[in-house]
């Protein structure tokens, strides 16, 4: 299990340090574009992802994408390149931070739009009698999208083997969620006859066991399970948000409750102080090292795009 | 030069989707119609699938009035390998699949390089009484997106290759289809009334009148078409005009221009049922003007109005016979 623990902790440091130095390059102006960091919320990736099967599963996730991603292939040169407009980006520099695609894994910028994407995926694998599920993440602000609510019921319709991760960070963009939603989503959701799971991602392996648990029962059942997972942002929703809307307590309360955080004090019970900053050390390293490789990295020209991606 | 299938011959526009949809059934397993209404007895809205849902049972998904959402659930399913076939109602409801098509397919089509056989198919247009919400060209809203490809066949050759076809592309396609045409005989002979010839070598069919060398071209599309090739025969007999028409089959992207010589016209005149400003015609005509500079055009269409009900205001805001007749009269003059 400690071990289990290590590698889950050193995933969540690889996103959390990865998002930070993101915008610390933002902040010295030395990207283009926008980003929207998940700083907070790494539990709930890298303990769902933890169990899928790239080649056979899919996954969607949305516009927060990027610690899907690294959770999913840890391949943080890729991400930096993308962010950065380089060849050796995700999708050669094309999409940057929202528009990610690589094996099973499509992001877009659009709230909510993945989620009936990611029912097609399911429906299509119950069609073709093929293995593996789909897992599609969305956001609390996805839940007030109409086509969220015509997916869902699409899910339960169709029967498809999927899991939505509802990643409820409490604010859409700088809207707390609930004062602009009507009732609680967990009633939305078993309205439409779906199983629904509420969790608070605080404790790390606790989620992990409990993601494992509806992963297996997808996986074999064939049913969809919407899974509301209570976590937060210690970020800003995008790069240039200064977060004056935050409620005092509620960011109180997760400071006290930094899942990352909380997962690091459980591991020095178990290993040494020095051991773990030593390893600590070695993932920001690379990820400072993956930056700088990626800015010595060229754009795609002119000429290659235009012959490879415009024909009308 | 295109084949013409001879049992095609004495067929309706409706019968030949249907025939090639249950070919299409039959032959590939991973397509998948998608759509509300679609399944028996009722067979859809304008029953282009009436009876294949009992003869391939499970391939014809009936879906909840979700367009947006079963857009997104066809998008999925091409993602994941199959090939869905999606009917939209009316195509006045296809601005409720705007999101799912240009921000989604379209995305990953181009941006991701995803291989992406998804076709919306759809009724277009009016001359029925259906009123402002179902009556509407709505292909117009989609001109121009890139990554899109709008095919719209008309009763001049088999709509059914033109679905083939559309299949074919693996890109996102959207099909126009238009709610006259449904009922009509398709025409799919070499000659009309023996002096004008039909000539589709290309994406575009050409009708011209025999022994006739023109320096009018009237360019037009999808149900409208049969309005232009009325013109085009009335205008020969009763004023001795020789019109070339040209209906085009790829909407967007148009390929039309590269292939086409338009060196011997002098007029130029576009024909379309949506609204003419703005419209498929202004953005054609406009590179026709770009290539070929001795040219005068003329963009003609639907009136900047909302489709009323009544009869005779249909016929004054839509582009019927007697208006488009008149106009193109004038505009030689």
């Amino acid at each position: 299990m400690i071990e289990k623990a290590i590698e889950i902790y050193k995933k969540m440091f690889l996103i959390r340090q990865f998002e930070m130095i993101l915008e610390d390059y933002f902040t010295k102006g030395l990207l283009r574009g926008t980003t929207h960091s998940c700083i907070g919320q790494e539990a709930v990736a890298v303990s769902i992802l933890d169990y899928i099967d790239i080649e056979r599963d899919f996954v969607t996730s949305t516009h927060r994408g990027h610690g899907h991603f690294l959770a999913i292939t840890g391949d943080v040169f890729a991400l930096a390149s993308e962010v950065m407009g380089k060849r050796t980006g995700v999708v050669s520099g094309l999409g940057g931070s929202q528009h990610l695609q690589h094996k099973n894994f499509y992001t877009n910028g659009i709230t909510g739009g993945m989620i009936p994407i990611g029912v097609g995926i399911a429906f299509a694998k119950k069609l073709k009698g093929e293995e593996g599920i789909v897992i599609s993440f969305l956001g609390d602000g996805a839940m007030n999208e109409g086509y969220v609510m015509e997916a869902l019921n699409m899910a339960k319709v169709y029967d498809v083997p999927i899991i939505f991760v509802l990643e409820n960070n409490c604010y859409a963009m700088s809207s707390i969620t609930r004062n602009l939603s009507g009732g609680e989503f967990g009633d939305r959701v078993r309205s439409f006859g779906l199983r629904y799971v509420y969790e608070e991602a605080i404790d790390v392996l606790n989620l992990w066991q409990k993601f494992g648990e509806i992963y297996r029962e997808v996986l074999i059942n064939r049913s969809p399970v919407f899974i509301e997972c209570r976590t937060y942002r210690f970020c800003g929703h995008s790069k240039s948000d200064k977060r004056e809307y935050v409620l005092e307590e509620e960011e109180d309360f997760w400071r006290e409750h930094d899942p990352l955080l909380l997962l690091r004090e459980k591991i020095l019970r178990n290993i040494e102080l020095d051991e773990l900053e030593r390893q600590e050390r070695y993932v920001k390293q690379g990820i400072v090292d993956a930056f700088k490789n990626a800015e010595q990295e060229e754009e795609l020209g002119v000429e290659e795009f235009s012959s490879k991606y415009i024909s009308a | 030069m295109r084949r013409i299938i001879n049992h095609f011959a004495e067929m309706k526009y409706i019968e030949a989707l249907r025939e090639t949809i249950k070919s299409l059934l039959e032959a590939d397993k991973d397509i998948y119609l998608i759509g509300e209404d679609i399944i028996d007895p009722y067979g859809g809205a304008f029953k282009v699938t009436k009876g294949l849902s009992s003869i391939f049972p499970g391939r014809l998904i009936p879906t909840p009035m979700s367009e947006q959402g079963f857009t997104g659930l066809a998008i999925g399913m091409a993602i994941a390998g199959l090939k869905p076939v999606v009917e939209i109602m009316f195509s006045d409801f296809l601005t409720l699949t705007v999101d799912q098509i240009v921000n989604h397919a379209t995305k990953f089509y181009s941006m991701y390089a995803q291989p992406l056989p998804i076709v919306i198919r759809t009724p277009s247009g009016g001359f029925r009484g259906y009123g402002a919400t179902h009556s509407q060209s709505m292909e117009s809203l989609f001109f121009g997106i890139p990554g899109l490809h709008i095919i719209a066949p008309n009763i001049f050759s088999n709509p059914g290759e033109d679905l083939k076809y559309a299949l074919d592309l693996n890109r996102p396609v959207l099909f126009i289809e238009n709610k006259t045409d449904y009922t009509q005989d398709l025409i799919l002979g070499d000659t009309i009334d023996s002096f004008i010839n039909i000539n589709r070598e290309n994406r575009h069919t050409l009708l011209s009148i025999a022994d006739e060398d023109s320096n009018i071209l009237l360019i037009s599309y999808g149900g409208i078409s049969k309005i232009a090739a009325q013109i085009q025969k009335q205008l020969y007999l009763k004023e001795e005009i020789a019109v070339d028409v040209v209906l085009i089959r790829d909407l967007w992207p148009c390929d039309f221009l590269e292939e086409g010589d338009l060196d011997k016209y002098r007029y130029v005149v576009s024909l379309e049922e949506g609204w003419m400003d703005f419209g498929w015609g202004a953005g054609i005509l406009q590179k026709i003007r770009d290539r070929f500079v001795n040219l005068k055009t003329k963009a003609i269409g639907a009136r900047n109005c909302f489709i009323p009900s009544p009869r005779d205001l249909e016929f004054y805001v839509l582009p019927g016979y007697a208006r488009v007749y008149n106009e193109i009269l004038e505009f030689l003059r």
